[in-house]
């Protein structure tokens, strides 16, 4: 595939990698 | 790239998108480069590729009513947390290629909306390996955000839902998963100083 000529979509864009309390901790210090 | 959001999230991106990580990384996406839709039927027609990061409990109502606004050749990849997200959205089409993916590390939304957006360093996402997909690989890397392949999905993706146990550990006391290692029983062994590195010798 050629990046330049493909469309992506992100559906849910702002969620994701986060299990339930992941959010919470990260935001007291990334790890 | 287009990025399907929220309504909530939409008014966030108006003034356009920055992007930053531990490693010093701050980009700044002008507004228009990127393009925001609310609305499935308006995003995902022109899609080649879907990255699907809804949370697990939305597959069943928005997964597959989105994917009915796709062409039939759009590859989705499921980049959400659980173990069997791919195999529900497959089940919900008929011939569509959709494949699991992993993302290692979280995108924190800065409350002050100063940095709105940041990320942990040093990882990869990891995808399905499959005939034909290095090339999806190569699409989906960009520097900084490196995509490596899998043979093993459902390894990687329990993998990952072992190591978030933790979060509730780590939100209780403080400590972030940084830290938290050099203060447990394992860190004791001189032999093991690092956790992650006896989970991996468990198979974990």
């Amino acid at each position: 595939m050629a990046q330049e000529d493909k469309t992506v979509v992100i559906a849910g864009a702002g969620s994701i990698g986060c299990y339930a309390g992941g959010c919470l901790s990260a935001r007291r210090a990334p790890g | 790239m287009i990025l399907l959001v929220r309504p909530r999230m939409e008014a966030a991106l108006q003034g356009g998108l920055r992007i930053t990580d531990l490693e010093g990384r701050n980009r700044s996406d002008p507004v228009g480069l990127a393009q925001n839709h609310t609305d499935p039927a308006a995003a995902l027609p022109d899609a080649d590729v879907i990255l699907v990061t809804v949370k697990s409990g939305a597959d069943a109502g928005d997964g597959r009513a989105d994917q009915g606004h796709a062409r039939p050749d759009a590859v989705v990849v499921s980049l959400q947390n659980g173990v069997d997200n791919a195999d529900r959205l497959r089940a919900g089409v008929d011939g569509r290629t959709v494949l699991a993916g992993m993302v290692p590390f979280n995108v924190v939304q800065s409350p002050d909306g100063e940095l709105p957006f940041a990320r942990p360093p040093r990882q990869r996402r990891q995808g399905d390996d499959r005939d034909g997909d290095a090339g999806l690989a190569r699409l989906l890397a960009v520097e900084g955000f490196a995509v490596e392949p899998h043979a093993d999905m459902k390894a990687v993706l329990w993998g990952k839902l072992l190591m978030n146990l933790n979060n509730a550990l780590v939100a209780l006391s403080g400590l972030p998963l940084a830290t938290e290692p050099c203060r447990s029983p394992l860190a004791a062994d001189p032999g093991r100083p690092d956790r992650r590195g006896a989970a991996s010798d468990e198979g974990i």
